[in-house]
Parts: C-alpha cells; sequence; structure tokens
C-alpha cells in the first residue's frame, strides 16, 4: 500500500492483505462483542445473585455511599432500591457500626466484623446478625465495602418458643416430683403454685372441689388478686361461673384473655382479675377441682398459658384421685379393722364374765343343795364377793370404754383416799390373793382421787402382773412419796416386757406376745391409762433389769395438813 | 375314791370344783398351769381330768395333746369360757368333749357319766 498525492494506492496483492486483514478485524471486533456480552450477562447474573440473598446487603463504594442493595435490604429498610442507592450507608446502618470502609479499617485492623444489634424496620425494631467487610481491587487498594444482616426475628421466636417448651417441660417434671414426694398430693399444692406464681407471672390456685362444692383452694405466693378466694370455701354452689362450668365437666378447661368487669368467673368478685385461665383436675372419672391463673393485666395469659394449666392439671389431678381413693381404702380398712375389733372385745368381755359366773352360780348351787360343808362361810363369802367384783370390774370397764367412745368422758368422783385400805381391798378381791405381797411404808399420806377408779386401775394391773408371771412367783405392790407425789409400783417377775411392746401397750386392744393363751379383751391397759389420764396421774410401764415388769402409777398427795 | 386333776388358773374355780365334788366323794387335786398339771399327773392315780382352755403357757388343748398321747383312754374334759370354733374343732380330733363354763352341772354330770363307764 502506497500513499501518494493525498491519495491511496492500493496494489492488488495488498488488496487482498487488507481484505484479509479487515476480516481479521471484524473477528476481532465480533469476540470482543461477544465477550462484552458475556461479560454484561455475568454481571447481570451477580446483579440477580445479590438480589435474591436471603440476607441483606449494602454494597458501598469507598466514601461509604451505596452502590447496591437487594430485596432483603428493601424488606428489612422497607425502602425501593432506588431510594437507597446513592444514600450513605451511616444514615441506614444502627449509629455503633463503622458505615466507610474506611471507619471499618480504623475500628478493625482485619478490615472485617460481625455484631449482633436491632435495625428499624416498618414493623418495628428487628433483631439482626450484621456483618461488615472491606473490598479491595487486584491491586490492594479499597474499592469499596459490604453490609449484610439476617433478619433473627424468626430464630429469636424459634429459640423463645424451644426455652418456653424446656420451661414448661421442667415445670411439669419438678410438678411430679413434688407430687410424688408429698405424703398427701394436696401438701405438694402451695409448692406447685409458687412454681406456677413464678413461671408464668400470674397468680395461681387450685380449687379443690366435691362436684361444683368448693372445698378448699391452694395458692402459692398467692397475692393480692387471690386473697378474695377465701371466699369460696364451702361455697355451695357456685351457679352460673365459668369455675362452675368447669367444675361440672362442662368445659375441661377455658381461656379468659381479656375478663370484663362483673364477668362471673369465679362465683365470687375478685378485683383486679383481667385474665384468667381454668383448667379442670381430671381423675378417673371425675373432677377433683380445678386450676386457676389470674393476671392482673389483660391479654397476656393465651393459648400457651391454657396449654400449660392443662398439662399442670394433668398431673395433679390424677394424683389427687389416687389419694383420695387410697384415703377412702385406709378408712374402709380401719373401719373394718375396728368392726372386728369391737366383735373380738365383746367376745372377750362375754368370755371373761364366764368365770365369775362359774364360781357364783357353783357355789348357789352348792347353797341350795346344802353341800357347801367344808368350806368355812366366810371364805365362800369371800369368793362369791370376789367374783362379784370381778364381774363388775369386768362391767364398768365395758362401759368405761363405750362412753370413751362416744366421746363422753370418764365420770368422776374425787375425793380423799387412803391407799393402804384401798391396796388391801384390791389384792382380796384378785384371783389370787396368796401370790400379792404388799410392801407399803408406814407413813404412806392419802391421795387426792376417786377411789373407784384407783380400784379398777390396780385391779386391772394386779391381775397383768399375775397372769404375766409364773404361778409360783410373788407379785409385790410398794409404794414410797417424795414431794407431794405418791409412787406405787406393781412388780412381777414374768418375763418382761418387750421394750418394742412399750409404745404400743395402751393401746385399744392390744395384747401382749405371750398372751396369746391368756383371757383378757386387750382392752384393760388401754381403758387403765385413760382413767390414769384423767385422775391427772401418771402410769409408766418399764422392764425391770433384775427381770420381770414394773408398772408405776404417781398420783398427787392431800395437801399436807398442818 | 375317785381322784380328778383340776388344772385352771382361777383358783376360786379350782375350790368350786374341789367343794362340788367333794359332794359326791371324789378327791380333787389341783394344777394352776398346765405344765404343772403335766408334771403332777399320775397315770392310776388320776381317774379324770380337767382342763381350762385359756391359761398362762400350754392351752388346754395343748395338755389334752399330750396326755392323750400317754394315756388314750383316760377321760378328758375340757371346761372354758373360750371355746370358738377351733377349739372345738381341736377337742373333737382329740375326742375331747367340751363343757362351756359357767355350765357347772353339765359338767358335774359328764364327769359322772364318764369315770361309771
Amino acid at each position: 500500500v502506497r500513499l501518494r498525492d493525498g491519495g491511496l494506492t492500493v496494489d492488488a496483492i495488498s488488496r487482498v492483505r487488507l481484505s484479509q486483514a479487515l476480516d481479521e478485524l471484524s473477528k476481532v471486533q465480533m469476540e470482543l462483542d461477544a465477550e462484552r456480552v458475556a461479560r454484561v450477562e455475568a454481571e447481570a447474573g451477580f446483579d440477580e445473585l445479590v438480589w435474591s440473598m436471603s440476607d441483606a446487603l449494602l454494597l458501598v463504594d469507598p466514601k461509604g455511599l451505596v452502590t447496591r442493595t437487594n430485596a432483603a435490604t428493601c424488606a428489612l429498610l422497607g425502602r425501593p432500591a432506588e431510594e437507597l442507592e446513592g444514600v450513605s450507608a451511616a444514615v441506614l446502618l444502627p449509629a455503633d457500626v463503622p458505615a466507610t470502609p474506611w471507619a471499618l479499617l480504623e475500628r478493625h485492623a482485619s478490615g472485617r466484623f460481625a455484631t449482633e444489634t436491632v435495625v428499624d424496620s416498618p414493623g418495628g425494631a428487628r433483631p439482626v446478625s450484621l456483618s461488615g467487610a472491606v473490598i479491595r481491587n487486584r491491586s490492594g487498594r479499597i474499592a469499596g465495602g459490604v453490609f449484610a444482616a439476617r433478619d433473627l426475628t424468626e430464630t429469636q421466636r424459634l429459640v423463645g418458643e424451644l426455652a418456653a417448651a424446656n420451661q414448661r417441660w421442667e415445670l411439669l417434671g419438678r410438678t411430679s416430683d413434688l407430687l410424688a414426694a408429698a405424703v398427701d398430693p394436696v401438701d405438694a399444692l402451695p409448692a406447685i403454685a409458687a412454681l406456677l406464681d413464678e413461671a408464668t407471672g400470674t397468680a395461681a390456685a387450685f380449687i379443690l372441689a366435691e362436684g361444683t362444692v368448693v372445698r378448699d383452694v391452694v395458692t402459692g405466693s398467692g397475692g393480692p388478686l387471690l386473697r378474695r378466694l377465701e371466699e369460696l370455701r364451702d361455697r355451695q354452689h357456685s351457679a352460673g361461673s365459668a369455675l362452675e362450668a368447669v367444675l361440672d365437666g362442662r368445659s375441661p378447661a377455658l381461656v379468659m384473655p381479656d375478663v370484663p368487669p362483673g364477668y362471673p368467673l369465679l362465683g365470687v368478685e375478685v378485683d383486679g382479675i383481667r385474665g384468667a385461665v381454668l383448667a379442670s383436675l381430671p381423675a378417673q372419672d371425675e373432677r377433683m377441682g380445678a386450676l386457676l391463673l389470674v393476671s392482673d393485666r389483660p391479654g397476656l395469659l393465651g393459648a400457651a398459658q391454657i396449654e400449660l394449666a392443662e398439662q399442670i392439671a394433668g398431673r395433679v389431678g390424677p394424683a389427687l384421685g389416687i389419694a383420695q381413693l387410697r384415703g377412702s381404702l385406709a378408712r374402709h380398712a380401719a373401719q373394718a379393722e375396728a368392726r372386728r375389733a369391737r366383735e373380738d372385745l365383746l367376745s372377750g368381755v362375754s368370755h371373761d364374765m364366764k368365770t365369775p359366773l362359774t364360781v357364783i352360780s357353783g357355789f348357789v348351787d352348792l347353797l341350795a343343795a346344802g353341800e357347801a360343808a367344808g368350806m368355812g362361810r366366810e371364805e365362800v363369802l369371800a369368793m362369791m364377793r370376789r367374783q362379784t367384783r370381778r364381774l363388775q370390774r369386768l362391767v364398768g370397764q365395758f362401759l368405761d370404754f363405750v362412753r370413751l367412745e362416744a366421746d363422753r368422758g370418764l365420770s368422776l368422783q374425787r375425793g380423799v383416799v387412803d391407799l393402804r385400805t384401798l391396796l388391801e381391798d384390791v389384792v382380796s378381791t384378785v384371783d389370787n390373793p396368796d401370790r400379792v405381797r404388799l410392801e407399803l411404808p408406814e407413813n404412806l399420806p392419802a391421795v387426792e382421787s376417786d377411789a373407784q377408779r384407783l380400784d379398777q386401775v390396780f385391779a386391772n394391773l394386779l391381775t397383768n402382773a399375775l397372769k404375766f408371771s409364773p404361778a409360783d412367783s410373788p407379785v409385790v405392790v410398794e409404794a414410797s412419796h417424795a414431794g407431794r407425789i405418791v409412787r406405787v409400783g406393781v412388780i412381777d417377775h414374768g418375763p418382761g416386757i418387750d421394750p418394742l411392746e412399750v409404745d404400743r401397750l395402751f393401746e385399744k386392744f392390744t395384747r401382749g406376745t405371750g398372751a396369746t393363751s391368756t383371757e383378757g379383751s386387750g382392752l384393760g391397759l388401754y381403758v387403765t391409762k385413760l382413767v390414769v389420764d384423767a385422775l391427772d396421774a401418771d402410769l409408766r410401764i418399764e422392764r425391770r433389769r433384775q427381770g420381770g415388769t414394773r408398772a408405776i402409777v404417781s398420783l398427787p398427795s392431800v395437801k399436807a395438813a398442818a | 375314791v375317785t381322784t380328778l386333776l383340776v388344772v385352771d388358773d382361777n383358783a376360786d374355780i379350782r375350790a368350786i370344783l374341789r367343794l362340788s365334788l367333794r359332794g359326791i366323794g371324789w378327791q380333787v387335786e389341783e394344777a394352776e398351769r398346765g405344765a404343772e398339771a403335766l408334771e403332777r399327773f399320775a397315770d392310776g392315780v388320776h381317774d379324770a381330768v380337767v382342763l381350762d382352755q385359756s391359761m398362762p403357757g400350754l392351752t388346754g388343748l395343748e395338755v389334752a395333746e399330750r396326755l392323750r398321747a400317754d394315756h388314750p383312754e383316760l377321760p378328758i374334759v375340757i371346761f372354758s369360757g373360750y371355746l370358738d370354733q377351733h377349739v372345738e374343732e381341736g377337742a373333737r380330733v382329740l375326742g375331747v368333749p367340751t363343757i362351756a363354763k359357767p355350765d357347772l352341772a353339765q359338767l358335774l354330770a359328764l364327769l359322772r357319766r364318764l369315770t361309771a363307764a
């Protein structure tokens, strides 16, 4: 190709080459175009990627002005992308966050940070996890920055729900533990109510009822809201109230998030209740009452609280039901036991009467046939008198028992009693007077008591001592006095009372283990102890170290005469 | 002379039996407890034994069972206020008649019958 006189001369060869070169050029052009198209497309892909990311993104230039944003950011901030681009990130980010690349580098040498914070959003403040990083180009110069925020509202809701579920489980677990640890589940209710108070921020009460009659109200800390619930006790009927509907089973549970003033919630007006949950306490096939949660603010109680109340009630109700069942079984067993004991007693007393009757009727027959000869009249009379006394004592003891069972108390006739005369008389009326040795001091003071009752007490102790000791061993009656107390001891040389049995001695119908073959209703010591108590005296029974048993009666002596 | 061993922990019961039987010419020996009765009983001396059931130590039935083992023909009577089903059944097995207190007249009649046989 030659350039001449401003003209262009192109030889043929050159023309071909030129044409080839132009072809080449256009190819290169096309490739460049393709590359540009591809790059544009890639950039669009990047845009799309950025736009659709779930985290809210802000890309900024080195000055901190927003160059690019995405849908999540627009949603979080409640503004369209056009409004955000070109705005300073410092305006959009929380004040404590470095909003330009330089500020970020100044605060964080690594050029990146992550924090949890709160951003203003159209729906209110939202918790976010926010991170930021400086962007550099290939040569290492600062090209801008990126901020990414992840909305934690949902996460926090889940965490909250998990925590609430966990708390509920823990509450249920502790409720079960408390119920299991209590002898009577009712004893566990105050603690369970207190747990509910604390966990729900409400005031909880267990309303225990038979049918729709409220028997008791158990609160935890209770507080002023529940103070008036006491009035529910022994209410025959709370007709028309929400409580009644729950107690009679029409409604297993109900929640009133906003209790209108005057609403018949409980049947008594409790000032200040603005929200309530009622859940029945279910047992086998009845309801033991209801669990009540109340709040002094409306809107606090809802689905979560009714669910919790029903779950707690679901544990408390059956426990109460089982305890009630167990109680009534025990009562039935005790009644049956008492009935059996009473029958045993009747048969014991009637058997005990047969010996004196045999003696008395035998002598009557002998006297009638004129055959009592060979025995002194005095001796025969003494025997008949002795057995008559025995009959009288048996009848008296039985009547005392009947009176005591009917809570009518013992009749007493107090007076001055000479112990020596009394004891000598008692000894003469026991079955084997010869085995008894009276060892009384000369100066034994008189006592203030009831002679007939003391006769009963000592006759019983002597009869026991004779019964539970060898036939040839003596029974000693000794006495001493100190101050205003006179002590009379009845000592036998039997096997001695089993220390384990001492505590049971005075129980109704108790008979010593050695007594299986010996007559006795098991009533003697029981009535004796009650008589001694009524006389303001004291009875102690102990095993003697030397063997045998000692019964000691302590009595008040008469005031020393001047 | 017919000799009777009376075993009863109640002295007055023993006395009334002693007096009642003396009227018909019997001799009565007494024991207060079952163990004492087993010691005192002598074959050929005692013609019959009257036992209380409810006594400290051995019961009347227990004494009867031991006496019966060595003396199958000995007349034994249980004379007691404590005759329940258990005692009646035990006595029946041993072939020992029972008389309930206070029926002394019936006891005396039975003793006469048993020793006459």
